[in-house]
């Protein structure tokens, strides 16, 4: 007489379905009507998964996203690395916490690149004219490059050693760099709105240096939002942007014009936060 | 979905982006990127998030790669590194006060109504597949993602998240049984009715 054998389990049954079980254990699925009844049930949640298509992103977006991962490779190597043989953390999380900082170290030096090049251009240009300039031309720039973030101090020096090169891999965002305008400190978000009821001013004082977002960072929201906000008939990027300090902590302004505008609005505007890009406020104008 | 097949020009890719050839990287980086934004789509559960992580995973690998050495296929790796961003950016998203849509000020925005009539089979299809993974707790559906969209035998996804090969498969079969639930319940309501039976093996 042999000796009873366990039930099949749905671990056998999924096992089964993926090959991983031995000629024993298929035998005694494909004589069990049950079991291939409930085998069944289970490949269709597998069939679920693997045969429903994830919609592709936008080649815009998909563009996007390679030149910043690339703009990445330019930074000093740091502990984020991903190593084959050790991966987590793979990616070190943002603090909520941090007020009155700009987007990711990674874009951070990202433009700390592109200011430096284009120090190292105010320099060569200088050097046309007389060596008595260079000092006065590079100058302000190594400021801004220090105060946007002291850390970044290894990536504007091992780059500058070789600004041709950097400033051609970062010439999409430095060649679109453009200040953006400050709209100003606001107590609630509510305030902002109400400075907001015109649309975003194309004119106006520049975010102060030590304040302003990376441009990467802008276009990052921008393109997230985007995303998020497609379907509500707006156009692939927005038209007008802005920043502004609400209740002490800086927020980006983005503002699209409608493709089908209405008697009741032709924009919207979309206040987010610059790290995490969550918005704050969404409306229509 | 089409299976997600290893790329056969990896490792030459690889090998040209870290010697430091540009164009290599970018190569690499937009031949894995659909994989990389199904898995991180799938994980996630919502685009916003999906896109988050993709970008995140991107800049991993774009990081890692010179220390990459070939000892998993770099796919496997790229799944890795895709799987641990999209799980930091679900932990940093659940750690956020301000979570999915904004709020709406002024005129209000109509969003579409997914449960509309009108709304395409295949739409709902792919709702259903989004609601009844977002169901499952975080590491059955990793786990049945890396098999059923990625296509990873259970020791490569051991190895992608670091546990017994005898776990995953455990994983697995209570993902699948769960989702195996959930979606015959809901296309039993769909349909009008709950005609559902659960066999037991």
């Amino acid at each position: 007489m042999t000796e009873p054998q366990p039930p099949l389990t749905d671990d056998d049954l999924s096992a089964f379905l993926d090959g991983e079980v031995d000629a024993q254990v298929v035998q005694r699925i494909q004589s069990d009507p049950a079991a291939l009844a409930r085998s069944r049930e289970l490949d269709a949640a597998r069939r679920a998964v693997a045969d429903e298509p994830v919609d592709p992103l936008d080649a815009s977006v998909v563009d996007a996203l390679v030149a910043r991962a690339i703009a990445a490779a330019d930074e000093p190597a740091g502990t984020t690395e991903a190593t084959d043989a050790e991966v987590t953390p793979i990616v070190a999380p943002v603090s909520p916490t941090r007020r009155r900082t700009g987007p990711p170290v990674w874009a951070v030096a990202a433009v700390v690149v592109a200011l430096v090049a284009i120090g190292l251009g105010l320099v060569l240009t200088g050097q046309d004219s007389g060596t008595s300039n260079d000092a006065t031309l590079a100058g302000p720039a190594a400021t801004t490059a220090s105060d946007a973030d002291s850390t970044d101090g290894a990536a504007s020096g091992g780059t500058s050693a070789d600004g041709a090169s950097a400033s051609d891999s970062l010439s999409p965002e430095a060649a679109e760099t453009e200040p953006l305008v400050d709209l100003g400190e606001f107590a609630t978000k509510d305030d902002l709105r109400t400075s907001l009821r015109d649309g975003v001013p194309t004119t106006g004082d520049p975010v102060d240096a030590a304040d302003a977002p990376t441009t990467a960072a802008v276009e990052r929201c921008g393109t997230q939002l985007t995303v998020l906000l497609q379907g509500e008939g707006i156009g692939t990027e927005p038209d007008r942007k802005a920043y502004a300090v609400v209740d002490g902590d800086p927020k980006l302004v983005y503002e699209f014009d409608l493709t089908e505008p209405t008697d009741e609005a032709t924009s919207l505007i979309s206040v987010v936060d610059p790290i995490a890009c969550d918005p704050l406020i969404t409306f229509l104008r | 979905m089409t299976p997600l097949a290893p790329l056969a020009e990896d490792a030459e890719l690889v090998r040209a982006a870290q010697a430091g050839d540009r164009r290599a990287l970018d190569r690499l980086l937009r031949d894995h990127q659909p994989r990389i934004h199904a898995v991180c789509r799938r994980i996630a559960g919502n685009d916003a998030d999906a896109l988050d992580a993709t970008q995140e995973a991107m800049i991993a690998i774009v990081k890692g790669l010179p220390r990459f050495d070939g000892r998993s296929r770099f796919s496997t790796w790229v799944y890795r590194i895709a799987t641990n961003s999209c799980l930091d950016e679900l932990r940093r998203r659940r750690r956020r006060p301000v979570v999915g849509l904004p709020e709406h000020d002024g005129v209000p925005i109509e969003v579409a109504d997914d449960r509309s009539p009108a709304l395409s089979e295949a739409v709902a299809d792919r709702m259903l597949v989004d609601a009844a993974l977002s169901e499952l707790p975080e590491d059955f559906r990793v786990a049945v993602v890396l098999r059923d969209l990625c296509q990873l035998d259970y020791a490569e996804i051991a190895d992608v998240l670091g546990i017994p090969p005898g776990t995953v498969r455990s994983r697995i079969a209570r993902g699948r049984a769960h989702l195996a639930d959930h979606i015959s319940a809901t296309s039993g309501n769909r349909t009008g009715g709950d005609e559902r039976q659960n066999p037991q093996p």
